[in-house]
């Protein structure tokens, strides 16, 4: 390979990963417990777990239980997801395909049904910390975008994982048995990075082709739905036969029969056969459909997906897919869920994907550490120095506060009383994600990396260690009773824990500070020095900083207009197109629309005068923080409007120059504030 | 360590040129790929399920090719005329072997 190609890959991999690696690190060990986000639920619960019990659905009761709650079945699809750890039959109502039935509440719905009692539950009712951290594995909680953003993340860590391995290919044999702990930091990171990829490589590039499936399947869609025409049913069909759908017949059928029949009909047929999803199809129309989706033993067979499909009218079998036999166009997606979802192998399977999850979140740390550590050199300018330090100390609080925080959070979790499951998910987020953000912020103004990584290890070990003993103490399964009775989905969170913590203390104490740290003080004063060699007094800058301020301010009131002149556009379908805009209003503007624009355009237009007139350090610092927010928050609110109101052009041009100007204005606000510190520094 | 500067693309424009064409022009042409394919090769459905994962590996490949390039407009004209052929492959594909 020529030496330009070598530094291009070794560029795009260092930059690619350096871009990507926070986000990253949060995936991966979201991921990491992900994995049992079903037994961390049956943990936070505590009942005892019954999976082979719970197999045993009355689709008769099923179909009585969702009517008994008021639900007109009539020409939906009802989709069952067969009950894990959890004890729940998740269900999934389709919309009507009956159009002309008069019918207000034609939405889809989604719920849970207990295994046993068939009760009905919302599925946010017991809102778990494992469906929290399972949720920001793809990033829900950022609405709408969130699951594309993690697509790109990890489209982009496909591309990091392949330059790297370019990079590495000539010694990648030697490099793998080279590892030198007693050298410097800087070796120590290099050698384990390299070592630890390639022995995460085969997962980690399962993990990010399949990722970028599962979250960006759409523009796998779009090439096949040109294919058939833009015709999505057919697309449907044709690529995914779990999913086809059968044309509503408009004659009803009353006495439906019994419907357990067509599922003993089933499991008849294939021994080992255990079925993961139930669809009625077209219910109570005379082409109503019976058909079951399910799987081999994973131990029998890797890809054993079979299915059958009843006519529920005449009775008959209409289609079916052998277990036994492999299909191509079936399997591939079955294969990208399996490897991704680590579904084959029970909990040792998943205890190995947890371990190489783990594995990764230090390879990637370990590559933020290698980026620091070459650019810590004495050549380097010591603004530069500042901003990697800065750089360095964000992006290690917040992935390694993430264990503590996780620790801390499922105790939290197991501590909740059930009678407070209505509230159970904002207090999950506010403790997750607040408690987050203080604890991110606390290491990086420390500014130590060495103690950011000993002090979340260890607290993160403390926690862990408590975890088992908190659920003891508050729901009486101790670890040793869980094991005995065989519970080994509540028996396996805290297994995970202990070693978590046993771990996490192990390298705890084994950790000795290798180099000593720079006083962050030291580099400031030495950046003083080189500001003061650097500039000559002139009447100019005093001009420039003038102009610099008038200017922020104008981007200020620009914004104010932008957000102004957004809310009468927002208002044009008021003059010309409807009636009413939002259900139930009463002529009174509610108090957090009154908020909304306090924040938007209030603030905008305090800062804009405040820009006039003040100049000091914190008001630099809070105008440039407030306009990030805002940016971050205008950015997310054009890619919104452009899915949802692509129509209303006037409305996204007014807040795609919303988003220039932020821009411009958080790019103006940090030379403001460098210009600023330069005067100052000059007249001291 | 850090890669040599001397062997960088310095110009923000000819960044952007590869950048974009890279994940832009990288996604077209995978895209144009597997649906020519589909039309060219006997069973589509095959194709186009092997593309769940096939495109973005083509993608990928694409984009770090892309930063190898010298000049990144020559890249998009390159692009381009890729697209282009390809699309002339659907053309003819569509009319010779229509699917339903």
């Amino acid at each position: 390979m020529s030496k330009r190609n070598y530094n291009i890959f070794f560029h795009t991999h260092t930059v690619s990963g350096i871009v990507i690696s926070v986000a990253l690190y949060i995936i991966f060990f979201a991921g990491a417990f992900a994995l049992i986000k079903d037994e961390i639920t049956a943990w936070e619960k505590g009942d005892s777990v019954n999976i082979e019990q719970a197999q045993k659905i009355d689709y008769n009761r099923v179909v009585d239980s969702i009517k008994a709650q008021g639900f007109n079945l009539y020409g939906r699809d009802v989709r069952m997801i067969a009950p894990d750890a959890k004890q729940k039959l998740y269900v999934l109502l389709s919309k009507s395909q009956d159009t002309t039935i008069v019918n207000d509440d034609n939405k889809k719905y989604y719920f849970f049904l207990d295994a046993v009692d068939y009760s009905h539950s919302e599925y946010y009712d017991f809102y778990s910390i494992g469906e929290l951290i399972y949720r920001l594995h793809f990033f829900s909680q950022v609405p709408v975008i969130g699951i594309y953003i993690s697509g790109f993340i990890a489209l982009f860590f496909l591309f990091a994982i392949v330059t790297g391995v370019i990079v590495h290919w000539k010694k990648i044999i030697q490099n793998f048995y080279t590892f030198r702990p007693k050298k410097k930091l800087k070796t120590i990171w290099t050698d384990a990075h390299t070592v630890l990829g390639m022995i995460g490589l085969p997962f980690q590039f399962v993990f990010a082709v399949t990722s970028c499936f599962l979250c960006l399947s759409a523009l796998v869609l779009l090439p096949a739905n040109f294919i058939y025409d833009n015709d999505q049913d057919k697309t449907i069909a044709e690529l995914r036969p779990m999913a086809k759908t059968y044309e509503l017949e408009k004659e009803e059928f009353t006495n439906i029969p019994d419907l357990n029949v067509f599922m003993d009909k089933t499991l008849s047929k294939w021994e080992n056969f255990t079925p993961a999803q139930v669809y009625i199809r077209n219910y109570g129309a005379t082409n109503m459909k019976f058909q079951v989706d399910g799987l081999l033993d994973p131990d029998d067979k890797f890809l054993g997906n079979g299915r059958t499909v009843y006519d529920v009218a005449s009775g008959e079998l209409i289609s079916e897919k052998n277990p036994h036999d492999n299909d191509y166009l079936e399997d591939v997606e079955l294969t990208v869920r399996r490897l991704h979802f680590g579904d084959f192998g029970g909990l040792p399977l998943k205890f190995i994907y947890f371990v190489l999850a783990l594995i990764t979140c230090f390879v990637i740390i370990s590559g933020v550490l290698i980026w620091l550590e070459a650019r810590h050199k004495k050549n380097v300018p010591i603004e530069q120095k500042l901003f990697n330090r800065k750089v360095g100390h964000v992006y290690l609080a917040i992935c390694l506060t993430m264990y503590p925080i996780t620790a801390f959070s499922f105790i939290i979790a197991k501590v909740l009383p059930r009678s407070m499951d209505s509230s159970r998910e904002s207090i999950l987020y506010a403790v997750y994600f607040l408690g987050w953000i203080a604890v991110a912020a606390a290491f990086r103004f420390m500014r130590d990396n060495y103690k950011t990584n000993k002090y979340t290890l260890l607290s993160g070990s403390i926690l862990g260690f408590l975890i088992p003993i908190v659920n003891g103490l508050t729901s009486g399964n101790w670890i040793w009773k869980t094991f005995a009775e065989g519970q080994y989905e509540i028996f396996c969170v805290d297994l995970f824990w202990l070693i978590m913590s046993i771990v996490s203390l192990w390298i705890v104490l084994k950790l000795k500070r290798p180099v000593t740290n720079t006083e962050h003080t030291t580099l400031l004063q030495g950046r003083k020095k080189d500001f003061k060699q650097s500039l000559t007094p002139s009447t100019k800058t005093t001009n420039k900083l003038k102009f610099m301020r008038t200017k922020t301010a104008v981007l200020w009131l620009f914004l104010a207009i932008g957000f102004i002149v957004h809310h009468i556009y927002g208002l044009f379908g008021v003059y010309y197109n409807e009636s009413v805009m939002i259900e139930g209003a009463t002529g009174d503007v509610p108090l957090n629309h009154h908020l909304w624009r306090l924040g938007l355009e209030g603030l905008a237009l305090l800062f804009f005068l405040l820009t006039l007139e003040v100049k000091k350090s914190w008001f630099r610092w809070t105008s440039f923080c407030w306009a990030l927010v805002i940016g971050i928050f205008n950015v997310y609110h054009f890619v919104g409007s452009i899915f949802y109101e692509a129509s209303n052009i006037s409305e996204l041009l007014i807040l795609a120059m919303v988003v220039l100007a932020n821009t411009f204005l958080a790019i103006n606000i940090i030379r403001w504030n460098k210009e600023e510190i330069k005067q100052s520094l000059l007249n001291e | 360590m850090p890669a040599n500067k001397k062997y960088l693309t310095t110009s923000s424009w000819q960044r952007f040129a590869k950048i974009s064409a890279g994940i832009l022009g990288g996604y077209i042409i995978s895209a144009l790929f597997h649906i020519a394919l589909a039309y060219w090769l006997p069973r589509p459905e095959i194709v186009l399920i092997t593309s769940v994962f096939t495109l973005y590996i083509m993608w990928v490949t694409i984009i770090i090719l892309s930063f190898l390039a010298k000049n990144g407009w020559k890249l998009w004209a390159i692009y381009l005329s890729i697209s282009i052929l390809l699309s002339i492959a659907i053309y003819f594909g569509k009319m010779y072997n229509p699917i339903n």
